[in-house]
């Protein structure tokens, strides 16, 4: 059975990728208050290579990202690339395991072993990458109102918290710390979305992946701008010294006496994001590994590589200080796959698009 | 058939596994915890802290009844203090809900950042619970004086403070605040004071006044009075009452506040910074102590008059008491002049408290009466 | 009873016309390859004992030899099993005219047989065949064989007769408002309850016969210009593929041709109701009709079905919304209550707020086990009372229900063995799932599945048990249309009939059931707009 998204479920899934885990970690706080602009710099940023992203989808369409790789690259530099990639993908979801597990130890369980929450996170990964991406996408579909229901409900339950003059004063240290800020967001998430290029191959038209590719990133940009916000406006200019503040800002709720201690609707949403995320990235490695060694089905490796990304995430970091000295150094190791291989790739599929597709024929 | 037998078996077996073997981690029942009410530290005889910890306790069945009882442990840290405490109830004390701390003065003066460090670190404890210094000399008497009612005496005092918008004679605002405070250039905070006294023979808490905080250091208090001004010029008020100093006519007037608003504006004339804090409040007539007829003819403008007069002195007044005395800006005007100003504010923030002392601070009260309350005249008594 | 007649000579009809299409080897001529050897004879005698054979020591085939008045050469006889004709229609339309009628003018045609058929049996259901099984098949279907001496051919005549459960609400889909009805066992009846609402020529019937030994008859029903027919032909295949003993009810084929076999959840719908059945058709939907089973299996069927009462359809839409938005929010939470609540008191008590946790704490005083235990043993325990209650007498499961109440609740809280709010939470739960009694399976064992989640990882595990509940569901499908088809889409058309009911005359498309993905496209085109 060929699987195939339609553009609504496309989205879904690409906006929860998105959100990921920066909805509960936060963009750009190392802009202080200023996070919010540079969560839209970030934005504005990742607009032009999203579009090369969603370029390279429907010149090759049906075709996921290691087979293009291989098409236009040729067959060594194709199969490191893809190598690469397949790296790339399986860091990326063991991060966002790790996050996840990192979170739960911190503000939920601390008794609890992480890689119990890293294995059950995982679990839940595998399952659903084991199901298909079709329904990965209707399980996106199914949680992106819910999702959305809750952080609006939050968004408005907020409001009594909120201090205003927090926002003030703006570029109080330069633009620069916000610009620099601001590529941090757009490598982590906004261009982090290279992965979906791995799994948009089932996209029904060529139109589609602009559309689902812009449609995410506004609505995900749109929500982590909002929640940068909001954030800034609760907290002030130490949403700098908090790991997970929109975990602190729904703590800080409280509705009469009886509406209060929300925080767990926050880790429902972050749960449901990060599932999303790490399942993609599982997804594109098990595809990649697939391709890469040409075996008939990627379900066959599907439990070998999870369970080896789960122990991957539980040893990745010491503790939840490198995770956050970690981002830093993130933001630079991630140039080449979101920014140089994607643009080498478009340019020469652009020139070559003719040969390339007369080989592949 | 068999090999998905052999995979029920097998996740049957992986699951009750884990079942059985993880069941206690962070797994605990509600009655085995020892729920903590209020939180009271004091300097410790031995050791360098005594924490003193309101525990309800609970008697089950069909009438609930809760009885509080107080622990003191000594710690080198409060984590420490507080982990001995297993040692004299059996149970695990439990944070989440705690209302209030304490804080001796004794403590606050040596700085309090060890203590509220541990509440914004730790996941049990929350951040959203309100901190007090004790006007007596320790904490601990305060949790371990005479409740009003049969109730907790921590969960009296939270509602004391949540209702404390329509009193206006201590400042409200929790560890979060104070945390946020400490991290700026300013770096001051006003926590609420209390006390307990004997009235009529009764011990009983009482909320009243602020303690100043420069850093994480106490300073000292501020009564009632003076709390209501520091609130009026920090836009903090949102009830309360005034009363007349003296006599206006023959009798006191007393105003109740239904809204007020403070804006500070900052004018800055090259390196000569003023403030302007302009109040504006509407009130209503609402207790006159007397006969006098304030409400006829001129008598609204004249108690108006009368009233703004008098915050604007007594302002001023106390502005010039905490910049001469206490050289802390308790008021939050770097904090205005950083956000409204931060070009400004660059140049001065390293000698802000210098600034501070010099600052010249004019503060215009605009009163409005909107009604009488009830009444369209005073009492009036035969003769 | 002309009413029975009626039902018998639709049924007939359209049991003929199905005969001639069906190409292949049905079941039931497989079965019977054992008696190929045997062929009929001219002898009427050599008949008769080739028949006492086959069913010798059967003493409920009834043979009844009879001779025509006029021509004493028609000897002839009839085979019927005792019961399962009608007697009168027997003695009336058969018996009686082969005794009276001169037969002897027409001894002159060649075929004596041929004529009685044409001429004499005043029967509407009369067939000649030549085959022993043919005559062996029809016997054990309740139909009466005639044999005419000198003839190698026996007569098929259909006069079953057996007793019928007459036409009454099914007790276990009552309404308020809308029509009263409800099938009954007989296959025949149940079409004619069908048929009277649908007036069209597109409706159609196709019959099968299941079970090696039952010959069950299963008919396959639709309308022909909205079925997909890529849904239909997958349906037939599945039926085809059937190879069981015996189908006494529907719901042996109901567990056969369903998608996910080792799912909780129902792929296949079913419905006693002729309104809800003709609703589902309308839509595109196929049903199955079981002889034997007042239960109608519908296909495919999607999740939100469950949520779906005829009385919807009948009642102002406003109300109809709201009654399905309590349908789902209680079978929701029906399944998740004890978790959440187990999850919160032992995992996450800060959430609660601060006078609760002292009631909760209060109440947990003195009590010895542990919550997530005590909730285990007492959804087991109400489960073994919902399970005795309804298997008992009447009168009996009255007393269980005392017993229950009185004993399990009351006295076990006073004695200390579980916390009170344990025990609510357990009713509530209890009376929520009886609610929406078709999802009883995965409600049961899910809210067992998500205790043990909550009780092992709190409401994170909660959280993990209900996604991968949800991933479960979105990868299921029915005949090839998504399981959770509607449930994201409010506004598109196939949401306007799922956690809503949209007004009749907003709702001018059918669900887009027929026309999902991986199908191959064949949409009810010019019959989209009503």
């Amino acid at each position: 059975m060929v699987e195939k998204l339609n553009d609504k479920e496309a989205i879904c899934i690409s906006t929860l990728f998105i959100m990921g885990s920066s909805l509960i970690m936060g963009i750009s706080g190392e802009a202080k208050n200023d996070a919010w602009l540079s969560a839209i710099i970030g934005i504005l940023f990742s607009v032009p290579i999203i579009l090369i992203y969603s370029r390279i989808v429907s010149l090759f369409q049906g075709k996921d990202l290691f087979e293009i790789l291989e098409m236009v690259f040729g067959k060594y530099i194709g199969k490191f690339t893809a190598l690469l990639y397949i790296g790339y993908a399986f860091l990326l979801g063991a991060l966002v395991i790790r996050n996840f597990g990192e979170f739960v130890d911190t503000v939920g369980m601390p008794e609890t072993p992480m890689f119990v929450m890293n294995l059950c996170m995982g679990l839940v990964c595998i399952i659903a990458v084991r199901l298909g991406v079709e329904t990965i996408g209707r399980t996106c579909a199914y949680f992106i109102p819910i999702v959305f229901a809750v952080l609006v409900f939050i968004q408005i339950l907020v409001i009594p918290q909120i201090n205003l003059s927090y926002i003030k004063p703006m570029l109080y240290n330069g633009f620069l710390p916000v610009l620099e800020a601001g590529y941090f967001a757009f490598t982590f998430p906004f261009a982090e979305t290279v992965i979906l290029i791995s799994v948009f191959f089932t996209l029904k038209t060529k139109k589609s992946a602009r559309k689902v590719y812009l449609w995410g990133l506004s609505l995900a940009g749109l929500t982590i701008t909002v929640l940068t916000i909001r954030n800034v406006l609760v907290l002030g200019k130490s949403i700098e010294i908090y790991y997970f503040p929109s975990y602190i800002v729904a703590s800080d709720i409280s509705v009469g006496n009886i509406l209060q201690r929300l925080e767990v609707s926050v880790v429902f949403v972050f749960i449901v994001a990060a599932f999303v995320k790490a399942s993609i990235c599982l997804f594109a490695v098990c595809r990649g590994v697939q391709k890469l060694f040409n075996l008939s089905d990627y379900k066959s490796v599907t439990i070998q590589l999870g369970l080896l990304m789960i122990y991957f995430s539980y040893t990745i970091f010491h503790s939840i200080m490198d995770m956050r000295d970690w981002i830093e150094v993130y933001s630079y190791f991630a140039i080449p796959f979101q920014i140089l291989i994607p643009i080498v790739l478009w340019i020469i599929a652009e020139i070559r698009k003719d040969v390339i597709m007369n080989i592949s024929s | 058939m068999k090999k998905t037998i052999k995979i029920a078996l097998l996740i049957l077996l992986i699951s009750l596994t884990s079942f059985f073997s993880v069941g206690c981690w962070n797994y605990r029942e509600i009655d085995e915890m020892a729920i903590v009410s209020g939180i009271a530290v004091d300097k410790g005889i031995n050791k360098k802290y005594l924490v003193t910890l309101e525990i309800v306790e609970l008697t089950g069945g069909t009438d609930i009844k809760q009885l509080p009882r107080t622990v003191s442990t000594e710690g080198d840290s409060m984590f420490d203090a507080v982990r001995n405490e297993i040692a004299f109830i059996g149970k695990k004390a439990y944070f989440s809900h705690a209302k209030l701390v304490i804080v001796s003065q004794e403590v606050a003066r040596e700085g309090i950042v060890k203590v509220i460090d541990w509440f914004s670190r730790d996941t049990e404890t929350r951040e959203n619970i309100y901190l007090l210094v004790s006007k007596n000399e320790t904490a601990k008497e305060i949790l371990e004086g005479k409740q009003i009612t049969n109730e907790v005496l921590s969960f009296q005092l939270d509602k004391m403070l949540q209702n404390q918008e329509s009193l206006e004679k201590a400042p409200s605002g929790d560890i979060r605040d104070f945390i946020n405070n400490l991290s700026t250039e300013w770096a001051c905070h006003v926590v609420p004071a209390i006390s307990i006294e004997n009235v009529n023979g009764e011990r009983r808490p009482e909320i009243m006044g602020a303690a100043i905080f420069r850093t994480d250091k106490f300073l000292g208090f501020l009564d009632a009075l003076d709390t209501q001004t520091m609130l009026f010029i920090q836009n903090k008020v949102r009830g309360g009452v005034i009363y007349s100093e003296e006599k206006i006519g023959d009798s006191y007037a007393i105003l109740e506040i239904f809204k007020s608003k403070t804006k500070i504006n900052p004018v800055i004339d090259v390196n000569n910074i003023t403030m302007e804090v302009n109040i504006n409040i509407t009130a209503a007539l609402d207790e006159v102590d007397g006969t006098a007829n304030l409400l006829e003819g001129e008598g609204p403008k004249k108690l108006e008059q009368y009233f703004e007069d008098m915050l604007n002195n007594r302002a001023a007044k106390f502005v010039k008491e905490i910049q001469t005395k206490y050289g802390t800006d308790i008021f939050g005007f770097g904090e205005k002049l950083y956000e409204d100003e931060s070009g400004f504010w660059k140049r001065i923030r390293n000698n802000w408290d210098e600034e501070f002392e010099n600052l010249k601070v004019k503060v215009n009260t605009n009163i409005k009466i909107k009604n009488s309350a009830q009444l369209a005249k005073s009492l009036e008594m035969g003769d | 009873m002309p009413g029975s007649m009626v039902i018998i000579k639709l049924g007939d009809c359209m049991f003929g016309k199905d005969k001639k299409k069906k190409s292949g080897i049905t079941n039931s001529e497989k079965s019977s390859n054992a008696n190929k050897t045997k062929e009929l004879g001219k002898s009427i005698e050599d008949n008769i004992d080739l028949v006492n054979s086959i069913f010798s020591n059967d003493e409920t085939l009834i043979v009844r030899r009879f001779q025509n008045k006029f021509l004493k050469t028609a000897k002839c006889c009839i085979f019927y099993f005792e019961g399962m004709i009608d007697y009168e229609v027997v003695n009336e339309s058969v018996i009686k005219p082969v005794l009276d009628n001169n037969l002897s003018q027409y001894i002159s045609d060649n075929n004596l047989l041929e004529e009685l058929q044409n001429k004499v049996l005043a029967n509407n259901y009369v067939r000649a065949k030549k085959n022993i099984n043919n005559v062996v098949d029809a016997l054990v279907r309740g139909e009466t064989v005639f044999f005419l001496d000198g003839y190698d051919e026996a007569l098929i005549i259909k006069i079953n007769g057996w007793k019928k459960r007459a036409v009454s609400e099914p007790e276990s889909e009552r309404v308020v408002r809308g029509p009263r009805e409800g099938f009954i066992e007989s296959v025949e009846t149940n079409l004619v309850l069908i048929r009277r609402r649908i007036k069209t020529p597109e409706f159609k019937t196709k019959f099968r016969e299941i079970g090696e030994r039952t010959r069950t008859k299963v008919c396959i029903c639709y309308i022909d210009d909205i079925v997909s027919k890529s849904i239909l032909s997958e349906l037939e295949r599945r039926l085809d593929e059937i190879n069981i003993d015996g189908i006494l009810d529907s719901g042996y084929i109901q567990e056969l041709i369903r998608d996910e076999p080792f799912s909780f959840f129902e792929t296949v719908g079913y419905s006693e109701r002729p309104d809800v059945v003709v609703s589902r058709l309308l839509e595109g939907r196929i049903a199955i009709i079981v002889d034997g089973s007042p239960a109608v299996l519908t296909v495919p069927f999607i999740l939100l079905e469950h949520a779906q009462s005829n009385e919807d359809y009948y009642n102002n839409y406003i109300l109809a919304t709201f009654n399905r938005l309590i349908r789902t929010t209680a079978t929701i939470s029906s399944m998740t209550i004890p978790a959440v609540y187990l999850a919160v008191v032992t995992y996450h008590q800060e959430m609660l707020p601060t006078p609760v946790l002292l009631s909760l704490s209060a109440s947990r005083q003195g009590v010895p086990f542990p919550t997530s235990l005590s909730f285990f043993i007492m959804l087991l325990i109400f489960d073994v009372l919902r399970e005795t209650g309804a298997r008992m007498p009447l009168s009996t499961g009255q007393a269980i229900n005392i017993v229950g109440a009185l004993v399990l609740g009351e006295a076990a809280i006073n004695a200390k063995l579980v916390s009170a709010p344990v025990v609510v939470i357990t009713a509530l739960s209890g009376i929520l799932t009886l609610l929406n009694s078709r999802l009883l399976t995965p409600i049961i064992f899910l809210r067992f599945f998500l205790l043990l989640a909550a009780s092992v990882l709190g409401l994170y595990g909660v959280i993990f048990g209900f996604m991968i509940i949800i991933l479960h569901l979105a990868s299921m499908r029915s005949f090839g249309v998504p399981y959770l088809l509607g449930v994201t889409r409010i506004m598109h058309h196939d949401g306007q009939d799922a956690w809503i009911r949209a007004p009749w005359w907003t709702m001018t498309l059918r669900p887009k059931i027929i026309a999902a993905r991986n199908l191959v496209r064949e949409t009810v085109g010019k019959n989209r707009r009503r």
